[in-house]
């Protein structure tokens, strides 16, 4: 087990100095906004002393350094500082809001990786026939849709037409099914794309022969021998492909008006108020890297054979 | 890795008519869903080239009276909110929508290729800087790191295209450095390197040239990407600016109108979707010809 907390601890020293490298862009990026930031939240009525004040407040007179150093501090006690529009602070904004988001983007990875496991699995069994034909069609033309359009196009259809789904909010469960589906169409195909081609390469091996030969039912074959084996890559693509994920959320969540962090970004950029936009960033790296610190964790329980710190 | 295609070193820019060359030309042409994305992709550049030519209506101008008109005759997509024509804006807006593709994906290459075989090539400590860089900015994903840079740079035609390139760069620096690890390994770079060729001969000459082919067909698979972060930081408002008729723009604007007016929104979301697919459907295609070994 001393190789296993060895590999946890590399890992995560690993993603704390990625996240490290995440703070330092987005504090270096404040540097390079367009006019004055102190000025932005003086707003245009502001005498040049105000202004002068909320410079000295926010520390932006300060070198680079001393910045990234008073950030990591702050963050240290789970501040990520005030709003520029509100006046409140980000990181009880965020809060309120995340649970959203992360109920979006749970269930847009359920359905991805439901959908598509089951699409790659399908097309493995019947290779070159006309179903794989269909899935391989349903894969590249997931990977072309533009999330918006095609929440647009789910609004149309459920919410306009058939008048069975709500077309935006959060208010009632009914309200999560065509976001949730919006946000795991993309998921969907890349997953049943690496499915598909992961399980043909397993059930052309030799110990798939052998489960045969010993005149195992097809679907043991199947689904406990090969589709088990074929878990690593299907996981690390849905670990991988979590961060994509989170980027659909954002346009998603201006689609159906949902009320999560990802809107709120895009409303922060709009209104340019910079701590909100850097505090929500953060929250987004943070959730993609703690994400794919799990996943990596994952594989030793699907699969033993692999020993991350062999 | 590229073998198949590229024999070797120096020969590694086939001439044309170069039987090679030609084979891969002929698998292309045999795969019909290659050749439908290449067919979707020459109609909508003839739609923007010709567009003065196709129709007689000017994109930008309004004509309030005949706004939101359904698909007809004389308007065979509809009009939008201020009466404009929208297969017109349409016709007129693949312009931006293949630039930005194009100019975002070249960017993305000139930035990443050289950063990603340098590093594998190198390795060392250049190699560990840059894989942390990349790290950082793949942690970030393509279209935040995207929305990052607009809020910094301001919108606009140009920064646009700058978010969308940079966005991808971490998968080009990625790509190309597997490439240069491959490529390292082979004889002929050894023999170079034994016969005293500088290190950097010996990357252009040799590294970079023979990672050629994988890195075009790699290029080819990101345009669709780059035009839906580009398209989507015009559908949030924070891309290509109004009345420019981008597409994602037009889509952001005809998103108000979605219940009595819904193909104001539903045909420009088409011709991104459409165009996306022609670049995919012509990438894979172009990746099963020249490289299997990328199919993922």
């Amino acid at each position: 087990m001393t190789g296993l907390l060895t590999y946890l601890v590399k890992r995560l020293v690993a993603s704390v100095v990625t996240l490290l490298g995440v703070v330092f862009v987005l504090v270096v990026a404040v540097q390079f906004l367009p006019g004055d930031p102190a000025r932005v939240i003086a707003g245009l009525r502001a005498t040049p002393e105000q202004v002068q004040r909320i410079r000295e407040e926010m520390g932006l007179d300060d070198s680079v350094f001393v910045q990234y150093w008073r950030f990591l501090e702050n963050l240290a006690h789970g501040n990520l500082g005030v709003s520029a529009r509100t006046g409140d602070s980000v990181a009880s904004e965020i809060w309120a809001r995340l649970p959203y988001t992360l109920e979006l983007a749970f269930f847009g990875t359920l359905i991805g990786a439901v959908a598509g496991i089951t699409l790659g699995v399908v097309a493995a069994i019947h290779k070159d026939k006309w179903t794989d034909s269909i899935v391989s069609m349903i894969g590249v033309m997931g990977i072309s849709t533009p999330v918006y359009w095609l929440g647009i196009l789910l609004i149309m259809l459920f919410a306009v037409t058939l008048k069975v789904l709500p077309a935006s909010g959060a208010s009632t469960p009914q309200s999560l099914v065509l976001p949730s589906v919006t946000v795991g169409v993309f998921s969907m195909a890349i997953v049943a794309r690496m499915t598909r081609s992961t399980m043909i390469e397993e059930l052309g091996q030799d110990y798939v022969r052998t489960v045969r030969a010993k005149g195992a039912a097809e679907r043991l074959v199947i689904y406990k021998h090969a589709l088990r084996n074929a878990f690593v890559p299907i996981l690390t693509v849905i670990g991988l492909q979590f961060g994509t994920l989170l980027g659909g959320a954002v346009l998603t969540e201006t689609v159906f008006a949902w009320p999560g962090i990802g809107r709120l970004l895009v409303d922060s950029i709009s209104a340019r108020d910079f701590p909100m936009v850097q505090g929500i960033i953060f929250v987004f790296a943070a959730m993609f890297i703690v994400v794919n610190v799990v996943t990596d964790l994952l594989y030793t329980v699907v699969d033993p054979r692999v020993r991350l710190y062999g | 890795m590229a073998d198949l295609v590229v024999p070797e070193g120096d020969n590694a820019v086939a001439a044309p008519g170069d039987p090679s060359r030609l084979r891969g030309l002929r698998t292309l042409l045999r795969n019909k869903s290659a050749v439908i994305g290449i067919a979707i992709l020459l109609l909508f550049t003839f739609l923007a080239v010709a567009a003065p030519l196709l129709t007689p209506y000017d994109p930008a101008k309004q004509a309030l009276e005949s706004a939101f008109q359904r698909p007809s005759a004389a308007h065979p997509l509809g009009t939008d909110n201020l009466g404009r024509d929208i297969l017109a804006r349409i016709m007129y807006g693949g312009r931006y929508t293949l630039m930005i593709g194009i100019l975002a994906v070249s960017l993305a290459t000139v930035v990443g290729v050289p950063l990603g075989l340098v590093s594998g090539y190198f390795g060392g400590w250049v190699d560990m800087v840059i894989q942390r860089v990349a790290d950082i900015m793949l942690s970030f994903n393509p279209f935040l790191l995207a929305l990052l840079l607009v809020a910094v740079l301001g919108v606009g035609l140009q920064s646009v295209i700058i978010a969308a390139g940079i966005g991808v760069v971490p998968q080009f620096i990625r790509l190309a450095r597997g490439q240069a690890l491959a490529v390292r390994e082979e004889i002929y770079v050894q023999a170079a390197d034994s016969f005293g060729a500088s290190r950097a001969s010996i990357l252009w000459r040799h590294i970079a040239r023979n990672s050629l082919t994988p890195i075009v067909v790699f290029a080819t698979l990101n345009i669709g990407l780059t035009i839906l972060i580009a398209a989507g930081l015009g559908f949030l408002g924070l891309g290509v600016q109004p009345p420019a008729s981008e597409w994602g723009t037009m889509l952001g604007e005809g998103r108000e109108y979605i219940f009595y007016a819904a193909y104001t929104s539903a045909f420009p979301g088409l011709a991104i979707f459409l165009v996306v697919l022609g670049f995919n459907l012509a990438g894979d295609g172009l990746r099963d010809a020249l490289d299997p070994s990328l199919r993922a």
